[in-house]
């Protein structure tokens, strides 16, 4: 009875991205949903490194976490109401079924009783289903590029996105544009406090009784009715 | 462990006006967070405005000589991405300096920092060399715009604006991106636009190439707003704040030619295979389509931003037929680029006016429709005459620079046998008679129910009053800006 390293943290991972994904579909707390998902997608990265499919792994990192799961905490966060808001979903059923489905169709597929079909004799399916993807789409010859991937393929990656030759100053654009994006969103989600609408509320009058005031002595006469400078200054 | 490819840290100073007015964007904002109470809504304006025209003025003084591709093929760095840094920054800095007085924005240090930062991504549209980075640059001017757009807030019109902004521009960007996809994969995997010009030539690439063409100058006609990609422009122009239309209808259109006039002329050089025919082709019918539609939606407006918004879909098709001659004439390729980006320049300076004077009547008369400027000229005299300057300039009215513009324009359409397509600019032009002088014929000959003399802030009638004496000036002394437009040109085609 061997039990391989490997086996182990398989099932650790396994246990992780179950127990989360089982978290994110129960939980009523949308922002610990979002949080746990990421926490899903990164387990889903160890199998990938287990695998031995480095770039894949990067790939779901940044994709799945960096992108993903941050725009859905980040949406959550920004949209007022969304945190306290308790979802409900009259789907759930329905979508357990079909979930269930999906995985016995995955099983027979991958699974170890692997599911074969002859289609070679069924006229629709068999063209959809192709062994031999063609080279050649609607007449155009795509070229591929088939040279072996390096070795150090991930080391080149992440330096490409530091070398100044290669990518530096498209990925420090997109820094500061998630910067300048994010103090946005805020100034304009931001929800504001009664004093601070009404600091600026007695900001505006002030900068109004002034300007009438100006205009004033400007004419030298009183060039507005008292009674309309009045209103605006209460205003 | 390979080491790094020799670095050149001089390379740099090739992008040294986006560093200054990032490093400066990111002190204010800092300065804006740490000093006690922050720093006030007024001095806020003017050291963006200032470090803006500084910059303008260190980007001067750092004119490359030759054009040189810098930081790994990224930016190309000439002559014609001097000239429209110039444009940028000085929009930038104008509409920072307008800004502070329209009351209903309250612009915080972060308004002030994503114009700046628009600027920039701007200047790297115009500077990119490759499909990656031409893409990424107009993300990052698009999404800051689409913010500044939606920024007033508690303003419906103006939240409407920003999400209206988004949704057309997340799907016209979509579609440039498919085409740039395509264009990265028929030509095996090249990013630079010298590299897949050099692609083009394969006979058997034609129609890819060409569908390419065509999604990539979807995503160019929705920042140009040119017709049919136009539909955006009135409902974003009305709700954003004056201020953010005018940045709107100017930089960003500068830049959206920007693009358009890097991309086309050195991925897909006119003359050099059939795949650019498509293009090239297409260019006299969009000028035609964009000038008409854009001034006889202008003539039935009673709003006036919202007849700025079709007017500026108008200008965008008289820039327009600078490029087709650009792009059908072989002879005078330098002198019609040379005029496109004069007429670009002064376009920006007469629009941010136009709406800065539409800011005030918006806010202390109380709405933008042609009846709000009624008696004008005798509530604010100097703002009245601002505004006339403005409108006689867009009209091309002598002697206004708006009009050396669009001769110089026209004059090299008619130079390439452009005849019939300057004959229906010329037309446009009278039907704009209607609408710029119905603002002007608003101003000076209605009577308004009060005639009470309207508050002017200072900053905003200095800056109003100095560009449209510049308006004048201009016209007679556009000698050396011709010059450095033409200089440009020269830059921008010897590659």
């Amino acid at each position: 009875m061997g039990i391989t390293v490997q086996q182990v943290i398989f099932v650790c991972l396994a246990a992780i991205v179950l127990g989360a994904a089982l978290f994110v579909v129960t939980t009523r707390n949308l922002f610990r949903g979002a949080l746990m998902l990421a926490l899903a997608f990164l387990g889903v990265a160890g199998f990938y490194v287990l695998l031995d499919l480095g770039l894949f792994a990067v790939a779901q990192v940044m994709i799945y976490i960096g992108a993903i799961s941050i725009l859905i905490i980040f949406s959550v966060m920004l949209t007022c109401g969304m945190q306290a808001m308790i979802p409900r979903n009259a789907q759930a059923g329905g979508v357990a079924i079909l979930a269930a489905l999906l995985f016995v169709l995955l099983a027979l597929v991958f699974g170890p009783v692997r599911l074969t079909l002859d289609l070679t004799g069924v006229p629709l399916l068999s063209t959809l289903f192709r062994t031999e993807t063609p080279r050649v789409v609607g007449d155009v010859p795509w070229r591929y590029n088939t040279q072996a991937v390096a070795e150090t393929y991930i080391s080149d990656f992440g330096r490409a996105l530091v070398d100044i030759n290669q990518f530096l100053l498209p990925f420090l654009l997109i820094a500061f544009l998630v910067d300048v994006v994010l103090a946005g969103a805020i100034l304009i989600a931001r929800q504001r406090k009664p004093a601070e609408v009404l600091a600026e509320q007695q900001e505006i009058a002030a900068e109004e009784a002034a300007e009438a005031a100006a205009l004033r002595t400007a004419e030298g006469a009183p060039a507005m009715p008292s009674t309309a400078a009045a209103t605006v200054a209460d205003h | 462990m390979g080491g790094f490819t020799e670095v050149n840290l001089a390379e740099f100073l090739g992008i040294l006006p986006e560093i200054l007015v990032l490093l400066w964007a990111t002190l204010l904002l800092a300065l804006d967070l740490f000093l006690p109470g922050g720093i006030p809504r007024r001095s806020m304006s003017l050291l963006s405005a200032g470090g803006l025209l500084i910059v303008a003025l260190v980007t001067v003084l750092m004119r490359p000589a030759e054009p040189q591709v810098i930081l790994g093929g990224m930016v190309r760095n000439d002559l014609f991405l001097t000239v429209f840094r110039l444009i940028f920054l000085l929009a930038a800095a104008l509409t920072c300096l307008v800004s502070v007085d329209f009351r209903p924005l309250r612009a915080g240090s972060e308004y002030y920092v994503l114009v700046m930062f628009a600027a920039v991504a701007m200047s790297l549209m115009v500077g990119a060399d490759n499909i990656l980075m031409l893409y990424l640059a107009t993300e990052s001017a698009s999404f800051t715009l689409y913010l500044l757009a939606g920024v007033q807030r508690g303003d419906r019109l103006s939240a409407e604006a920003g999400l209206k902004y988004f949704v057309f521009g997340a799907v016209t960007s979509t579609t440039m991106l498919f085409g740039l996809s395509l264009f990265f994969g028929l030509s095996g995997g090249q990013l630079s636009y010298k590299a897949i010009a050099s692609a083009l030539s394969q006979p058997e690439l034609r129609l890819p190439f060409t569908l390419a063409a065509l999604l990539v100058l979807v995503g160019f006609a929705f920042k140009t707003s040119a017709v049919p990609f136009q539909f955006w422009a009135p409902d974003v122009y009305q709700g954003a704040p004056s201020p953010v239309a005018g940045f709107i209808s100017t930089a960003s259109k500068a830049a959206g030619f920007g693009i358009l006039l890097r991309f086309f002329f050195n991925a897909m050089p006119p003359g050099v295979s059939e795949a650019s025919l498509s293009w090239v082709w297409l260019m006299q019918p969009i000028a035609i389509l964009t000038m008409t539609v854009g001034s006889l939606l202008a003539v039935v407006q009673s709003n006036v931003k919202r007849m700025l918004a079709y007017s500026s879909v108008a200008q965008a098709g008289y820039v327009f037929v600078g490029v087709t001659a650009m792009a059908l004439g072989a002879l005078n390729r330098a002198e019609a680029l040379a005029a496109v980006i004069f007429y670009l320049a002064t376009y920006m300076l007469t629009n941010i006016v136009a709406f800065a004077v539409l800011g005030v009547v918006e806010q202390r008369v109380g709405g933008s429709d042609f009846q709000h400027f009624n008696g004008l000229a005798r509530r604010a005299p100097y703002l009245a005459l601002g505004m006339a300057a403005s409108m006689l300039s867009l009209l091309g009215a002598p002697p206004m620079v708006g009009f050396a513009a669009k001769v110089i324009i026209f004059r090299e359409a008619i130079g390439v046998d452009l005849v019939p397509l300057v004959a229906i600019g010329i037309v446009n032009v009278l039907i704009s008679v209607a609408y710029y002088l119905n603002v002007v014929r608003a101003m000076y000959v209605e009577r308004a129910e009060t005639e009470s003399p309207l508050f002017v802030p200072s900053t905003l009638g200095s800056v109003v009053m100095i560009v449209a004496v510049g308006l004048v000036v201009l016209t007679f002394a556009s000698e050396p800006f011709w010059g450095l437009a033409l200089e440009a040109a020269r830059a921008f085609l010897r590659s």
